[in-house]
């Protein structure tokens, strides 16, 4: 297993958001997450590379307590690599900076070879011609296939989509998805919050339903969309599949 | 905008009606009419004290006080004040450049001039005072006085005064107010007057390099007692009150008059 | 409404009566008379010409330009430092010292006027350092109490950078302080540049009072002049002209800014 969460739970204040989730990811595994607005799902994604700190519970990364005092989580945040919905590019960077920047500063890489990688990542998610240009001249979908390659730029492990398409106009979500398919397919393991359906039907090997803070439904993308059991899952699944 | 109009015309009325008001006023024969008028002085000055004591209970009341004898001329000109407390020395400079002004003929205190030190200091005041001693016999602190005496300001040029630069004993460094011809004035960036020229003889005599240290008048006692400076020299009078938080050294100029300036039109002649 | 109509504000009418009743005023004090025309330029001359006295002058707005710019310069330093103390502490970070010893800063250096400060660092704190430069003294009260400011402009704009900016850079595994100076602060500083110019420009007036410690800047220049020529307008009216243009000089070039940079922001 490369991520094991075994009982985690996070409160806000009174407000409890996760109420003690157990699951897990292996090597090359994709698991969509979905659930209802509010349901945890984020907080529970933005836990495993604490993001959000949890109230309890134990998160493991290869065998090693994330949560614990001792762990320094700024190495373990170099091989889980996190892409927001907000994108959150460095404005006052171009493209190639954002991608270069973490690599070089943590000494992973010289500025060459990061020069040389972050070529290599653009010409991956299709925008080789936007090395030099700055964030704020991209669009929104060209935002976010930066923002991946800056992530990828670390070769992490594990990629965590915070509902990498929430934020984009319907016409370049394809663009986003054409982009996180092909690191599907290259044998990625992600972590996938999502709206999009349909897509994670299509990608993933395991779909979590998430509902008020526990997993309340598990299974194959066929299992969950084709054949819900939990009647919260059935009621979720009409809402947004009707649109 | 009306209301805007009206509001100018208002405040202009207003001081127009000031303006008037502050023509009228009764004429000055003597001293002792001023004790129930305005009065003016440099803050932290003789006149000040002065003019404390004339006007007894009132000097809240009828009392300001300025940083600069500029301002304070400048107050009495424009009516504010009927007369300004100040030195005789620097008040015949003012009456030579500015007109309608005149000195009242009795002098309001006569007072002597002496170099102030921090309180202990003996050592400095010891040298200071043999210095002024040799000074005074051999007449050149009088051979000063005349040059002053004797010549505008503006005729006499810092780059004639030896602030004796190639010393080997150190600096002596002078506070003063360097607005109080012909004792002390800032010309370009250096400084001119008698206080100026006799420091640089005694700084010649101390074998040390004369540095002026520019401030005012009313921050001089602090400068010196807190050693941001060896010795003030500025026309400083001494009082009871400056010999509690200083020392002094043997005066240097004996006789100093105070007096009253006031406008000539205010003057009653008979 | 009727404003556009007729090409005039409200604004442009005040200024047109004040203008005119000053003109009125001067009139009326025989300004415009050939007699007191010669009377100017006579003191005109002795003020500025004679003896080159105008390089009093120059030499003083050397002074409050020196003393100024260095000044905000450890603004500036003393002001990021205290911000992002400030802001660590805020963010979590277990600084409570730290961050009471900044607040204690920011409020004591705010709550009380620059000349108490600046005498109190001259007669208090250096008043033994007599070889010490006087404007170094001034130019470190002027610094550390504009630093109090500066802190406060740093830390507002540190805190409208987007928490997501933190984020990202944090899940790259960048450390706070990594984050901070690469990712945080750039934007940061950025964002207030404007404001920075505008303290310069506040704090260039406010160097006024260093003629109390005995240093010779533009105000206590025409002071000088003051005592030489006895003349008490022309000095400090020629003083107010040149803080005013180079004022309206630097919020010339800080509109500039501002316009570079909004526009260069939005792409």
């Amino acid at each position: 297993m490369v991520i094991e969460v075994e009982n985690l739970k996070k409160s806000f204040g009174n407000l409890n958001v996760l109420n003690g989730i157990t699951t897990g990811i292996n090597k090359g595994e994709k698991i969509a997450v979905i659930g209802p607005s509010g349901s945890g799902k984020s907080t529970f994604l933005r836990c495993l590379n604490r993001m959000e700190e949890p109230t309890s519970g134990i998160i493991k990364f290869h065998d090693e307590d994330i949560t614990s005092q001792s762990c320094d989580i700024n190495k373990i945040r170099r091989h889980i690599g996190m892409v927001f919905q907000h994108f959150y590019l460095f404005p006052h960077l171009t493209v190639r900076q954002n991608i270069t920047l973490a690599p070089v500063q943590l000494k992973i890489m010289t500025q060459k070879e990061a020069d040389e990688r972050a070529k290599y990542l653009l010409d991956r998610v299709g925008l080789a011609d936007k090395l030099n240009e700055w964030p704020e001249r991209l669009s929104g979908g060209q935002k976010q296939r930066v923002a991946i390659a800056r992530a990828l730029a670390m070769d992490p492990e594990v990629l965590l989509f915070d509902e990498p398409t929430s934020a984009l106009d319907p016409e370049m979500i394809g663009e986003v998805l054409a982009v996180m398919k092909e690191l599907a397919d290259s044998g990625m393991t992600m972590y996938l919050v999502t709206h999009e359906m349909g897509f994670a039907r299509e990608i993933s090997d395991r779909v979590l339903f998430i509902d008020h803070g526990i997993i309340s439904e598990e299974g194959t993308p066929e299992e969950v969309f084709g054949n819900p059991k939990q009647p919260r899952t059935i009621e979720f699944l009409s809402k947004v599949l009707r649109h | 905008m009306k209301k805007f109009i009206l509001i100018v015309s208002a405040l202009f009325l207003i001081f127009s009606c000031m303006a008037l008001a502050s023509d009228s006023g009764r004429k000055i024969k003597n001293i002792r009419d001023l004790k129930t008028e305005k009065l003016a002085a440099q803050r932290g000055t003789v006149g000040q004290f002065i003019a404390e004591e004339l006007l007894g209970e009132n000097k809240k009341k009828l009392l300001t006080t300025f940083e600069k004898y500029v301002d304070a001329i400048a107050a009495l000109r424009q009516g504010k004040v009927r007369a300004v407390v100040m030195d005789e020395m620097p008040a015949k400079r003012f009456l030579k450049d500015v007109e309608g002004l005149m000195i009242m003929k009795e002098a309001m205190s006569e007072e002597n001039y002496a170099i102030g030190f921090k309180k202990g200091n003996k050592e400095l005041i010891e040298q200071v005072n043999k210095a002024l001693s040799e000074m005074k016999a051999d007449g050149t602190l009088n051979k000063i006085f005349e040059k002053y005496y004797n010549s505008d300001v503006s005729e006499i040029s810092p780059d004639d005064i030896d602030f004796n630069l190639n010393a080997s004993g150190g600096k002596l460094v002078v506070g003063t107010e360097a607005g109080f011809a012909p004792y002390e004035l800032k010309v370009g960036n250096s400084f001119i007057g008698i206080d100026v020229e006799m420091c640089a003889v005694i700084a010649k005599k101390l074998n040390k390099i004369l540095v002026i240290e520019n401030m005012n008048f009313d921050a001089l006692p602090m400068a010196v007692s807190t050693g941001k400076v060896d010795m003030i020299c500025a026309g400083i009078t001494v009082t009871p009150e400056r010999l509690e938080n200083m020392d002094f050294s043997e005066n240097y100029v004996i006789g100093a008059k105070q007096v009253a300036v006031i406008l000539a039109e205010d003057f009653a002649n008979d | 409404m009727i404003n556009k109509r007729y090409g005039a504000s409200r604004g442009d009418l005040i200024l047109w009566a004040c203008g005119l009743i000053l003109i009125f005023l001067l009139y009326r004090s025989g300004f415009f008379t050939a007699e007191s025309w010669q009377d100017f330029n006579r003191r005109f001359y002795q003020n500025f010409i004679k003896d080159q006295r105008y390089m009093m002058l120059v030499d003083g707005l050397r002074s409050t330009i020196f003393m100024t710019g260095y000044a905000t310069l450890i603004g500036v330093a003393v002001g990021l430092i205290l911000s992002v103390i400030r802001v660590a502490h805020a963010g979590g970070a277990n600084i409570p010292l730290l961050n009471a010893l900044a607040n204690c800063y920011i409020t004591a250096l705010r709550g009380t006027p620059v000349m108490v400060q600046l005498l109190i660092w001259n007669f208090t704190i250096f008043a033994s350092a007599r070889d010490l430069n006087t404007e170094y003294i001034a130019i470190l009260a002027f610094g550390l109490n504009s630093g109090a400011y500066i802190a406060e402009i740093f830390r507002g704009g540190i805190e409208s950078i987007d928490r997501g900016q933190m984020e990202a850079a944090r899940s790259l595994g960048l450390n706070y302080g990594s984050s901070m100076r690469l990712v945080i602060l750039p934007q940061a500083i950025r964002n207030v540049i404007p404001m920075l110019f505008n303290e310069f420009i506040a704090l260039l007036k406010e160097t006024s009072v260093a003629g109390y410690i005995g240093i010779d800047d533009l105000t206590r220049a025409g002071q000088n002049i003051q005592a030489l020529t006895l003349e008490h307008s022309q000095p400090l009216v020629m003083v107010a002209i040149i803080y005013l243009v180079i004022v309206l000089f630097l919020t010339h070039l800080v509109r500039r800014l501002e316009k570079f940079l909004s526009r260069s922001r939005r792409g």
